[in-house]
């Protein structure tokens, strides 16, 4: 089989070149696969296990693209790097991975630089969401309402993938949410992890020694919780035992390092910013627990979460999303709305039982090593890839479904008879399956 | 009987399948039958507009004319054939070659569209489906029976016919030309000719004959020939009518018709009816079912080089040609291509 893969590609910093990078060379076993990025710059790296080739949205080289048996397009919330990936799967209909489920930044990041982007985005919300949605929209786009409400209850999940032969979810709330839709072939994957045996997977002959190291690392946003957990740490009575060491770039660093500070927190917590993959991972090492919560999410596997496994290490993550279907034996839960209370209850638990913790990062790696191979990750892409393809002939036969309607109305005013319509249906039905 | 030809028209561009359809008619006529052409009107771009031809050809209903019945269909084209009848036969001129083998082909306008394969799925689909609801299927020549075994699966028969006024060619002593009539044309690459035309050797001279498909492709041509000088030795006839179209080929020295994996080609039958040699390509596909190289005419590699090397070969050795001609006339002979033989089967 013979695959177009849509997605942003190293160097690009997000975590879903970065997962297309570890993805392909193992997808190339199993399919032909052609890369695919409206970036000039790309790591040469990639190009020893995939053709990469470059394309414009306005000259868009469809006779090499449809030299594939199918497309994949990588749909995340930043418009940067997925909005013209997304424009191209509405001209060319295929196989999208969802990368995020609640997709309210991706379009907002859209229309807000469109031309006419009020007018579209304000449609689009009435579309999916009725008379709700559209004042709901209005009100956003006047600033009286946050985007994280916005993505909250409104996701615009399916304005993503409507043109789509069929999805690929991350998460398994993701995968029932669409599969009960009946509109799509949903298929739920776990999200890939790689290099596992690279890492020391002894956590035990860790040397374990105070303070204790808490680590946070990534791109962080306000979603991380970080300020809850500056406060939380602030006001722990053992917090002496612990040191936090933060690697990534901060939503703002200035204020973070103020609320530091005035927290008293400057002896307890280090600011690293980003660090070569190396050094991260010497840190990941090291570390004794890894905090990694998130709230509110955009329905997304994390990535960080199995790098997290792949060092053997504990974690505390927030008890929401795909994070909340994972086992308690695997990571340890803060409840959104406790939070300061439960980060302190689960440091003084691990204090209390250090080793019940080890056991839990030990459990997390053995579920890294089970559920999100590399191997059966490519397999079952490509074994969906089979069946979307059969799809195709759904998306011709919804369009004439539209055009015959919309012929029809404008010029009867009556339904149209069972006999009449059952002639029509069996018409498409005889060129589209 | 009363027979319908369901058949595909393009407005105002008329070729090989029209006058196939009109002599079919008269054909059936003929034989004692009533006959009507059914013509659809097709366009093919942009390429959703297939689907809705195909549907808007779905939904009709041939089953009768004011209260009698239709007792058989006979599909021509695509989309005309997937008119649904209960009684329907096919000799197909071709299928929508863009899905097929002109996918992938330099002059290809399906596969440069966003939504190119789930148009082609359809046709391939709709096309499968269709050929199962016939009676018989029988194609115009060898050349579209290979291809539709090749991408559907099917076996057919080919039944050739005669071209329009068989009986009417004739041969004279040749001028110092060769003929191409046919439409204008990327496929047919007049273009071909053109280059060839400036490595011949010989102050040979060309007349095309034929309306192109469309002006800006003709004007392209005619630049072309100002570019590699040869203006002067082309001439381009335009739309000639039956009378000169005769008279143009009883004179010529022989037929240049390269064109690329035509379906049938009238033009080799014509040629071998008047007689005169045909200088074709070896991937012409339709012709060379009917010229066999250095015997009724020459086959080479479709490049300019060659092709000019033919042309200086039928131009230095008038005999030789006449000769080659004479040997296609008899060929031609030997084939009874008849319509008697095409409305027997067609109707049985």
């Amino acid at each position: 089989m013979k695959i177009n893969w849509f997605s942003p590609l190293p160097p690009t910093q997000t975590g879903i070149a970065e997962y297309t990078a570890y993805v392909i060379p193992v997808l190339c076993n199993y399919a032909e696969v052609v890369l695919w990025t409206n970036s000039t710059n790309w790591s040469l790296e990639i190009e020893q296990y995939a053709k990469v080739c470059y394309y414009e949205l306005t000259n868009i080289p469809w006779a090499k693209i449809n030299q594939a048996d199918l497309n994949v397009y990588h749909i995340g919330n930043h418009s940067g790097f997925h909005h013209a990936i997304w424009e191209i799967n509405n001209q060319c209909p295929g196989l999208v991975v969802l990368h995020d489920f609640k997709l309210h930044h991706f379009f907002g990041g859209i229309y807000r630089v469109h031309p006419q982007g009020k007018n579209l985005y304000i449609n689009q919300m009435m579309r999916y969401y009725g008379l709700t949605g559209k004042q709901a929209a209005e009100k956003f786009w006047s600033g009286s309402l946050t985007i994280e409400f916005m993505a909250e209850n409104y996701p615009l999940t399916y304005l993503a993938i409507e043109n789509s032969l069929g999805v690929i979810t991350h998460t398994q709330e993701a995968f029932n949410t669409l599969n009960q839709e009946n509109r799509w072939s949903v298929a739920y994957a776990p999200l890939p992890y790689f290099g596992v045996q690279q890492r020391n997977k002894n956590q035990d002959a860790k040397a374990i020694n105070l303070p204790y190291r808490l680590i946070v690392f990534g791109h962080i946003a306000t979603n991380r919780r970080i300020e809850a957990l500056l406060e939380a740490l602030a006001t722990l009575d053992e917090k002496n035992s612990f040191h936090l060491d933060i690697y990534g770039k901060l939503w703002d660093e200035n204020y973070v390092h103020s609320k530091i500070l005035k927290l008293g927190l400057d002896n307890l917590v280090t600011l690293h910013s980003f660090v070569e993959e190396a050094e991260l991972d010497l840190a990941l090492a090291n570390a004794h627990l890894a905090i990694n919560l998130r709230y509110p999410t955009v329905g997304e596997a994390s990535l960080s979460q199995l790098r997290i496994w792949s060092h053997s290490l504990p974690s505390l993550v927030t008890q929401v999303g795909w994070y909340s279907e994972l086992s308690e034996d695997t990571v340890a839960f803060v409840r959104p709305d406790n939070e300061i209370e439960d980060i302190q209850q689960q440091l003084r638990n691990f204090i209390a039982q250090p080793k019940r913790f080890f056991e839990m990062g030990k459990n997390g790696l053995y579920l890294l090593e089970k559920e999100h191979s590399p191997e059966s990750y490519a397999q079952a892409i490509v074994h969906f890839a089979h069946h979307a393809r059969k799809f195709r002939c759904q998306a011709t036969a919804h369009k004439l479904v539209k055009l015959v309607g919309r012929e029809l109305s404008s010029w009867r005013e009556t339904e149209i008879l069972d006999i009449e319509a059952k002639k029509i249906s069996e018409a498409i039905h005889f060129i589209s399956c | 009987m009363r027979i319908l030809v369901v058949t595909t028209q393009v407005p105002f561009v008329r070729g090989g399948a029209e006058i196939l359809a009109n002599g079919l008619v008269q054909a059936i006529q003929k034989a004692g039958h009533q006959v009507e052409i059914v013509a659809i009107p097709f366009k093919w771009y942009p390429p959703e507009q297939i689907l809705e031809n195909m549907l808007a050809c779905r939904l009709l209903d041939l089953s009768e004319s004011c209260g009698q019945s239709v007792d058989r269909v006979i599909g021509l084209k695509f989309p005309a054939y997937l008119i649904p009848h209960p009684n329907k036969v096919m000799w197909l001129i071709h299928q929508h070659r863009a899905a097929y083998d002109l996918w992938n082909a330099p002059h290809s306008d399906l596969i440069h569209t966003p939504n190119g394969w789930q148009i082609r799925e359809a046709i391939v689909n709709a096309d499968n489906k269709i050929f199962k609801e016939c009676n018989s299927i029988f194609t115009i020549s060898g050349n579209v029976s290979s291809r539709l075994k090749k991408f559907n699966q099917i076996d057919s028969t080919p039944l050739y016919n005669p071209p329009q006024a068989a009986e009417r060619f004739y041969c004279e002593e040749e001028q110092s030309y060769l003929f191409f009539p046919s439409r204008i044309n990327p496929l047919k690459r007049q273009e071909l000719v053109i280059e060839a035309l400036a490595k011949t050797k010989n102050p040979i001279k060309i007349l095309f004959a034929g309306q192109a498909d469309n002006q800006a492709y003709a004007d392209h041509l005619i630049n072309l020939t100002e570019k590699l000088q040869v203006a002067e030795r082309i001439s381009f006839l335009g739309n000639i009518n039956e009378e000169e179209k005769l008279n143009y080929y009883a004179r010529a020295l022989g037929v240049v018709y390269p064109p690329l994996d035509e379906d049938y080609g009238y033009v080799t039958l014509e040629a071998m009816l008047a007689s005169k040699p045909i200088i074709t390509c070896t991937d012409s596909g339709g012709p060379l079912e009917f010229v066999h190289n250095n015997a009724t005419g020459l086959i080479v590699e479709p490049n300019p080089q060659f092709l000019a090397k033919a042309m200086d070969e039928i131009w230095e050795n008038r005999s030789w040609a006449q000769a080659l001609g004479k040997a296609a006339r008899d060929y031609y002979s030997s084939l009874n291509i008849t319509w008697s033989q095409v409305v027997e089967k067609l109707l049985l």
